[in-house]
């Protein structure tokens, strides 16, 4: 076990902002089989590597530590289906297919948001970071009240996902084993209810309505037909389907 | 083979990602596109709430969370506000697990 104080690697400010960001997703990998300790590894060695940067120390276990870290950085719910898909005893190509295709619906989004935020340089490189479900569909849904609000809530959204993510990780890291199953808290449920939340305002006439029940059967008929990860990136093809043809 | 899944994966979600942003606009134009493009949030949001309420891995599965889901449904009928939505559905999806019945 692991300690804070036999390290003492959050002396600084600065440390602290680096732990947290490491440990985005390392709840997830532990919820999704990962072994806890590995998980606390992947907390906490990070930092403890910085400060032996150049030294070869990094043992078989360290390096399979590190992965939480490197993944949270870059992807954000691809990460859930990459991780299943290997828990599941899947191939590395496998995983990667799988995460891939789950990630493409933020191209989608990208697509979506380009024109709005009008962005250059290294602010379309964060943007395109902070693309995901929760940004873009708030930064969308703010479309009656004029672009400067779209704007303004993708990167509040954007920026607070990706901060709040990362703390609450941090604490589910470090307090995992006293709070308990994240089902005691209905933290499960949450999430789906978010989402319906999300969706609801959207089914505004007779086929959004047929649309999105067409597409909560074909993902549960999905899930149980397709590899593990691929039912949600599959219904886009209802979406094509539907959106193909006229209507008028 | 866990660091070839990492890398991959990142290079293949960002390069997702940035290639949403540097495809050109007009593209955005034709009109069918622009039709898929605003159905697609409601697909996806709609298997999101499907896969996540009801399924485990490659199974269906009805426990405590769907229960937290039927809850949300009678907030959001009621025009509740968002964030009463989402604390109802943890809430009763909590109760379920206490009580020992999802």
């Amino acid at each position: 076990m692991l300690s804070l104080s036999r390290y003492k690697i959050y002396p600084t400010a600065k440390k602290i902002v680096t732990g947290v960001l490491s440990t985005i997703r390392t709840r997830a990998l532990g919820s999704l089989n990962h072994s806890p300790s590995v998980v606390q590894r992947g907390l906490y060695r990070w930092p403890v590597r910085h400060r032996l940067r150049g030294r070869e120390c990094r043992s078989g276990a360290q390096r399979r530590a590190d992965v939480p870290l490197v993944t949270s950085y870059l992807h954000w719910a691809s990460q859930f289906a990459a991780v299943g898909v290997i828990g599941a005893g899947g191939g590395a190509a496998a995983a990667i297919a799988t995460a891939g295709l789950l990630g493409t619906r933020n191209a989608l989004y990208g697509l979506q948001m380009a024109p709005r935020l009008q962005l250059r340089g290294w602010r379309r490189v964060l943007a395109a970071h902070w693309t995901i479900d929760e940004s873009t569909n708030v930064g969308i849904a703010q479309e009656p009240l004029g672009t400067s609000v779209v704007v303004a809530g993708f990167w509040l959204t954007g920026g607070g996902v990706y901060l709040f993510w990362n703390l609450f990780t941090l604490a589910g890291a470090l307090g995992a084993k006293s709070i308990g199953s994240p089902s005691a808290w209905g933290l499960d449920a949450a999430v789906p209810a978010a989402f319906l939340g999300l969706l609801w305002p959207r089914l505004t006439s007779r086929s959004t309505r047929v649309i999105a029940t067409s597409a909560v059967v074909f993902s549960l008929i999905a899930t149980t037909a397709l590899p593990l990860g691929t039912a949600i990136i599959a219904s886009a093809i209802v979406a094509v389907i539907a959106g193909w043809r006229d209507p008028r | 083979m866990l660091w070839l899944v990492v890398l991959g994966t990142s290079l293949v979600c960002f390069a997702t990602k940035v290639a949403g942003y540097i495809i050109p606009a007009r593209w955005l134009r034709h009109e069918r596109v622009q039709r898929i493009n605003a159905l697609m949030p409601i697909v996806l949001l709609s298997a999101l709430v499907a896969v996540q309420s009801a399924t485990t891995k490659t199974h269906l599965v009805i426990d405590h969370r769907l229960g937290g889901i039927v809850v949300a449904l009678g907030a959001l009928v009621l025009r509740a506000p968002f964030p009463i939505v989402v604390l109802s559905a943890a809430l009763s999806s909590a109760l379920l697990v206490h009580w020992h019945v999802g």
